[in-house]
This record gives structure tokens, C-alpha cells and sequence, in this order.
């Protein structure tokens, strides 16, 4: 070809020369094929280095093909007994949390109690991929000697960046409700939330679809599904299953490489039992929170949040509204130790006297992280005109106050994963 | 009663259009080549491999433990847009890695994936330990996670790492290729020019067992740690142990990561005598200088110190 190409390109060349007279075209034609020559020359070069390329790119595919047989066979290896016969993969992980909270309290009519660390709640948390398209994850509770299933849900991996959870879960209500006890700074559960869902974490068992936003610098989630639940302080008293549907949005932007701001509405309504004619129940809310973390793990944090629920009593009854919020404010000195403030705000409406009955309390505390798998955390509360929930929970008059002490201890063992940001 | 159902059927409606509208949203697009790497030295490997045929995102700060980085779920949106994650391994980031990695919803850099690059799986591993529990500390069973601070391992990942990205982006290969091959070689005569100036370099004591690989390249000699246990803060007592071994066996240097450079390290150099040295596994620099510029970080220091 290139034989032919050169041939043909002499042949135009002497045949355009034999008419040529003029030494000047001779030289104009000279130069011609000179740039023809040079032409297939550089052709040549272009093809002899797209082979070599192609070579190149044939082989890296061939090693990353040795290699991922190699991964497999590693695999398949790891998931063989090993001479001590455990088997190293294909089983959930396991973790076991141990939660020992000691509490001493005195309140309003010489109420007095107290107990020294027991072993408040056991966390056992199992969780494990079930195939490319979906997870399990279990939590089983061991509490005042009994055992639940606290959290069981399935997530499944749907196109379009959507996740879909079926199950029983925390339900994303605020920022602290969707947390596990053990994950929270503070040792109690905040005044607010004791009075809006009673002192347990509000569960639902249901469907749950979520989706984050990836937008500029900030991150948004929706969530949004429909669940039923029993819990007998929001909805229905007998704790018969209620259903209802909840919507939540939550933005997450970065102010700098160290500080984050997050803000945050929900909102909730199902039927609540109370009465024969189905009344609802409907709570809404916003929540809120600034962190700031260097490198070195010092920084603070203020966040909070507010929700209300209007729960309607049944015909002819004044629906009846509760408010509950806190305000915390954390300083960590470091990766292991940290102080902590929070301020617990609540009201219900007297529908009688169309007037506001308000509690409000007062927590600080510390916590120590002796390592990465265990802390401590020491909390004083002060609770001023508690309301009906909290002094159920505190075991004092509604109306009253107490001050209470909690001393908690927080181990882990397993690989237990990170907790939400 | 009319009013609550009417109330009820409304928000099912609303809720309805929600739930639509979070599963039918578009997704994202993009054209050129998406490298995030987990931590900064990680990254600047990669953008020497990838150079201008792609974008490199990191998701650690300079300075910051790579152990401990907050999983940040604004972090999450440079995962979603990936076409290679490249990470350590060896559990180094599974504190706050995988969670990022679900919320991005990314596929492609899921564990078992093309899109993901375990750097360990690429090199020669020490330290791995046949049987391990939390009494030994926050150890690695599955061996030390370090490695980065060798710049041989360094230059097998990038030849590693310039494979898959061909492998990836076919057209761009032989550029991925001829940059790492051209970084290796950068890498490997910075290592034969430096390996004999540490003939008879004194031993050390390092904070935490962050420099095995780096140490072991050239050849110096560690001999105790202020942790007693990786991740474990030291007592009274193995302190002063410590600083009596130091005294001991003429110790000169104490080195000690950007993030662990508290009271302890200062009072262990001060009541030893040894020089205490900020020996960072990460600085800022843009691509392979940045990478190249902590290494000879590293020598230099350890080497003007020493004289």
C-alpha cells in the first residue's frame, strides 16, 4: 500500500513535471511530493501507535480480568472454614451494645428513687447484605427482662438513588428519635419528646421510601411512606395499631471545611383511635443543628428541634395540642471528652381554661470517651412543672419538679458501625 | 367526620405526589472521569495517574485522622458521582466509609464493584495478625493500614489504579498508563537516592504505628510507642517507661501525626530530651508534588533533626 501510494504519487509527479517548463514549478512540484512523503510517513507513525495502544489497553483489561478472578478467589477462600472452623465471611455482622444507666431521683412528694447501674438495655444488632439489590438489618432489644425486636427492616436498593425500607423502625421524626439511645451525647431521652410519644422511641412498622438530592454544595433527603403504629401516647391509648403517613425533608449544607448546617421539617397524620368517629392525629416540626469539628476533634455543636401534635379528641371534644422541644448545645474539648447543655421546653393547652400549662427543664453533663468502644457520660437534670408524660416517667405529680442523675455506661463489641452524622 | 376523611384523603394525595416524585427526580449525568479518593495523600496519587482527563475529589482534610474523619453526608454527593472510589482498606476508613458510600446511592463503588479500588488489595501487607481482640487496642487484624507513607507501594498502586481507569475509560488508557509509569519511576529513583543517607540512622519512637512501611523502606528502626495500644491513651506508668527506654537505647526523635500532637507527645520529648517532629502523612500540594512533597517531608526532616 504505502509502495503504491509513494509509486502513484511519483508517477502524478513526473507526468505533472513533464509538462512543467519553468524551474520555478519544477520546484513547486518537488515540494509537493515532498509533503506527500512526509504525509504517509506521519500516517504510518499514527497507526503504528494506535496499535501499540490498543495493545496496552488489551492487556490492562486482561489484568484487571487476572485480577478480579484473583479478588474471587480470595473470596471464596475467606469464605471457607479456616483451620480454627469459623467461617471469615457470608454471615451478618454481629454487635452487642450494653447500656448500664444508673438513675437517682428526687422529686415533688419526697419521691425518691434510685438504681446503680444496671444493665439498662442490651442492643443485639445483626445486619448483612442480601444480595446486590437489598439488606437486612435487625436490632433485638433485651430490656427489664424482656426481649423485642426494636428495629427489623429490609432495604432494598431501587434505581434512580432510592432506597426503600419495609419493616418495623424508628421513624425519621427530628433529628433524635431515628437514633439509638446509646448513640445520643446525653443519657435520658429529652422532656419534649417523653411527652409528645411517652418515654419509648416512636416506631412504626410500614413502608419507607428515601432519596438524597446532591444539590451544589448541599445535600437534601426526602423521605416519605406509610406505616402503622402503637403508640398509646400519640395515637391510641389501648395501643392498638394506627395507621398513618409521614413526609420529611432534611437539608444538610457544608458552611466550611469544618462546619455544617442542617435544617429540617416533618410532618405526620394518621387516625388515632380515640374516639369511634376517626379522629387524627397530626404532628408537624422542624429541627435544626450547627456543628463545627476541626481536625484536631475539638468544636461544638447547637441543635435542636420543635414539634407539635394536634390530637383530636372525637366529636364535640376541643382538639388537644402538646408542644415539645429541646435545645442542646455540645463543646467537645477533644476526641474524648465532652460537655453538654440542653434546655427542654414543653406546653399542652388547658382547653378548659383555653390557657397553657408549661414545663421546662434544665440537663448539663459530660461525657468520656475511655476508647472508641466504650464512654461514660454524667447528667444532672432539673425538671420544673412536669407534665403528664414526664411525671409518669419521672414517678412524681404531674405538676411537679425533680431533680434527677443519671450515670450512664456504654460498651460495644462487634463491628458496629458509624453512627449518622 | 366528613372534615377528618376529607383531611385524611388530602394528605394521602400529597403524600402519593411525594413519593412519586422522590423515585421519578432525574439522576445525574456527567462526561468526564470521576476519581474520589478517601484520603489526601490517596488523592494526589490519583491525580497524577488521571491528570487532565478526569476530576479527583478527596474526601479527608489535610491533618485529619484518617481513622476519625465525620461522615459528613455532604461528603456522600462527590461519592454519587463516581466512576472510581479509591481507599485505603484494611478497615482504616470503616468508621465512617461505608456510610457514605449507602447514602450516595452510587452503585458503581458499592464493595465487589469495578468502581471501587481497595488500595491494600494492590500491595505487599505487614503487620496481619492471625489472631486479634480489643484487649490488643484498636489493632487491624488484617494488617497495618499505613501504607501510603511507602513510595514503592505508592508506585505499584498508581500502575494498579492507572489499569482500572483504563479499564474504565478505554480511550483515555494509554495517558492513565504513561502517568503512572512516569510517577513509578519518580517514585522508585526518589527511594534509591534516599534509602543510604539513613545507613545508621538512631531508632525512634512514633505515637501511634503509623510509619511501619515507611520505616521499614529505609530502614529505621522503631522501638516503642506513646500509645501503649493503638488507640489506647498511655498511663503514667508506660510513660515513664517509655522515657526511660528512650534514655536507654539513645533515642533522638519522637514522631508524632499532625492530629496526636498534644500534651502527651510534648511531655514525653521534653522529659526525654528527644526532638519531638510533626511527621504529617499528608500535605497540601496539587497532584503528584503534593504526594512527592510529604515524602521527602518525612526524609528531610527526619534528617535535618538527626544532624
Amino acid at each position: 500500500m504505502k509502495h503504491a501510494f509513494k509509486s502513484t504519487a511519483f508517477a502524478v509527479a513526473i507526468l505533472v513535471c513533464g509538462n512543467a517548463f519553468a524551474a520555478t514549478e519544477l520546484e513547486t512540484l518537488k515540494s509537493t511530493v515532498q509533503t506527500l512523503m512526509d504525509r504517509i510517513e506521519q500516517l504510518e507513525a499514527a497507526e503504528k501507535a494506535r496499535l501499540v495502544e490498543a495493545e496496552k489497553i488489551k492487556e490492562a483489561r486482561d489484568v484487571e480480568k487476572v485480577s478480579a478472578a484473583k479478588k474471587e478467589a480470595r473470596k471464596q477462600y475467606a469464605s471457607t472454614p479456616d483451620s480454627s472452623g469459623r467461617v471469615s465471611s457470608g454471615n451478618p455482622s454481629i454487635s452487642v451494645i450494653g447500656n448500664f444507666t444508673g438513675q437517682r431521683i428526687r422529686g415533688s412528694g419526697d419521691v425518691r428513687s434510685s438504681s446503680f447501674l444496671p444493665l439498662s438495655e442490651a442492643e443485639f444488632i445483626f445486619g448483612a447484605n442480601i444480595d446486590p439489590h437489598a439488606r437486612l438489618d435487625v436490632t433485638v432489644t433485651a430490656a427489664d427482662g424482656n426481649m423485642a425486636v426494636e428495629e427489623g427492616f429490609i432495604t432494598a436498593y431501587l434505581p434512580w438513588s432510592t432506597n426503600l425500607k419495609a419493616g418495623r423502625k424508628f421513624l425519621p421524626v427530628g433529628r433524635v428519635n431515628e437514633q439509638h439511645p446509646h448513640a445520643l451525647v446525653y443519657a435520658d431521652r429529652p422532656n419534649g419528646l417523653v411527652n409528645l410519644f411517652g418515654p419509648e422511641i416512636f416506631i412504626g412498622d410500614g413502608l419507607l421510601l428515601d432519596r438524597p438530592f446532591f444539590i451544589g454544595e448541599s445535600v437534601h433527603t426526602v423521605t416519605a411512606g406509610l406505616f402503622s403504629t402503637q403508640n398509646d401516647v400519640a395515637f391510641d391509648p389501648t395501643g392498638a395499631n394506627q395507621y398513618a403517613g409521614l413526609v420529611r425533608w432534611t437539608g444538610l449544607w457544608d458552611m466550611n471545611g469544618s462546619t455544617t448546617f442542617e435544617l429540617g421539617g416533618n410532618y405526620i397524620q394518621g387516625k388515632n383511635g380515640i374516639a369511634g368517629n376517626n379522629p387524627l392525629t397530626r404532628i408537624a416540626g422542624v429541627h435544626f443543628a450547627l456543628k463545627n469539628e476541626t481536625v484536631s476533634h475539638s468544636g461544638f455543636a447547637l441543635e435542636g428541634e420543635w414539634l407539635r401534635r394536634w390530637q383530636q379528641q372525637g366529636a364535640g371534644v376541643a382538639t388537644s395540642l402538646t408542644d415539645g422541644s429541646y435545645l442542646l448545645a455540645t463543646a467537645a474539648l477533644n476526641r474524648d471528652w465532652k460537655l453538654f447543655s440542653r434546655l427542654d421546653y414543653s406546653r399542652e393547652l388547658n382547653t378548659a381554661l383555653s390557657s397553657w400549662n408549661s414545663e421546662s427543664a434544665v440537663s448539663i453533663g459530660g461525657v468520656w470517651n475511655v476508647s472508641e468502644f466504650q464512654n461514660l457520660t454524667l447528667q444532672y437534670k432539673h425538671t420544673r412543672n412536669a407534665l403528664t408524660e414526664v411525671a409518669k416517667d419521672l414517678g412524681i405529680a404531674a405538676g411537679g419538679k425533680a431533680n434527677a442523675w443519671y450515670l450512664r455506661w456504654v460498651v460495644a463489641i462487634g463491628p458496629h458501625g458509624a453512627h449518622g452524622y | 367526620m366528613e372534615l377528618t376523611v376529607t383531611k385524611m384523603r388530602l394528605f394521602l394525595k400529597t403524600l402519593s405526589v411525594v413519593m412519586f416524585i422522590i423515585v421519578i427526580a432525574p439522576s445525574y449525568a456527567h462526561a468526564r472521569l470521576q476519581v474520589v479518593a478517601t484520603l489526601p495523600a490517596l488523592g494526589q496519587v490519583a491525580k497524577a495517574v488521571v491528570g487532565e482527563d478526569g476530576d479527583v475529589r478527596i474526601l479527608a482534610r489535610v491533618g485529619e485522622d484518617p481513622h476519625f474523619v465525620p461522615p459528613k453526608p455532604t461528603l456522600a454527593r462527590h461519592l454519587a458521582r463516581a466512576d472510581l472510589l479509591l481507599t485505603v482498606g484494611l478497615a482504616l476508613e470503616a468508621g465512617w466509609l461505608p456510610s457514605l458510600i449507602e447514602f450516595s446511592r452510587n452503585p458503581k463503588i458499592r464493595p465487589g464493584q469495578s468502581g471501587l479500588l481497595v488500595g491494600s488489595e494492590n500491595i505487599e501487607v505487614l503487620g496481619a495478625m492471625e489472631h486479634a481482640d480489643r484487649s490488643m487496642g484498636d489493632v487491624h487484624p488484617e494488617g497495618n493500614p499505613h501504607w501510603w507513607l511507602d513510595p514503592i507501594r505508592v508506585a505499584n498502586l498508581s500502575i494498579a489504579l492507572a489499569r482500572r481507569l483504563a479499564a474504565i475509560d478505554p480511550e483515555n488508557g494509554e495517558r492513565y498508563l504513561r502517568r503512572a509509569e512516569l510517577f513509578a519511576k519518580q517514585l522508585n529513583d526518589l527511594v534509591k537516592l534516599w534509602i543510604p543517607k539513613f545507613e545508621g540512622f538512631s531508632p525512634v519512637v512514633t505515637y501511634h504505628d503509623s510509619y511501619r512501611y515507611f520505616v521499614e523502606r529505609f530502614g529505621i528502626n522503631v522501638i516503642g510507642y506513646v500509645e501503649p495500644k493503638p488507640g489506647v491513651e498511655p498511663s503514667i506508668r508506660h510513660l515513664d517507661d517509655l522515657v526511660r527506654l528512650i534514655g536507654a537505647r539513645g533515642v533522638k526523635q519522637v514522631w508524632v501525626e499532625p492530629y496526636h500532637h498534644g500534651r502527651v507527645a510534648r511531655r514525653v520529648a521534653s522529659l526525654s530530651g528527644a526532638e519531638l517532629l510533626a511527621m504529617p502523612d499528608a500535605v497540601t500540594g496539587e497532584g503528584g508534588e503534593g504526594y512527592l512533597a510529604m515524602i521527602m517531608k518525612l526524609l528531610q526532616s527526619s534528617l535535618e533533626e538527626a544532624q
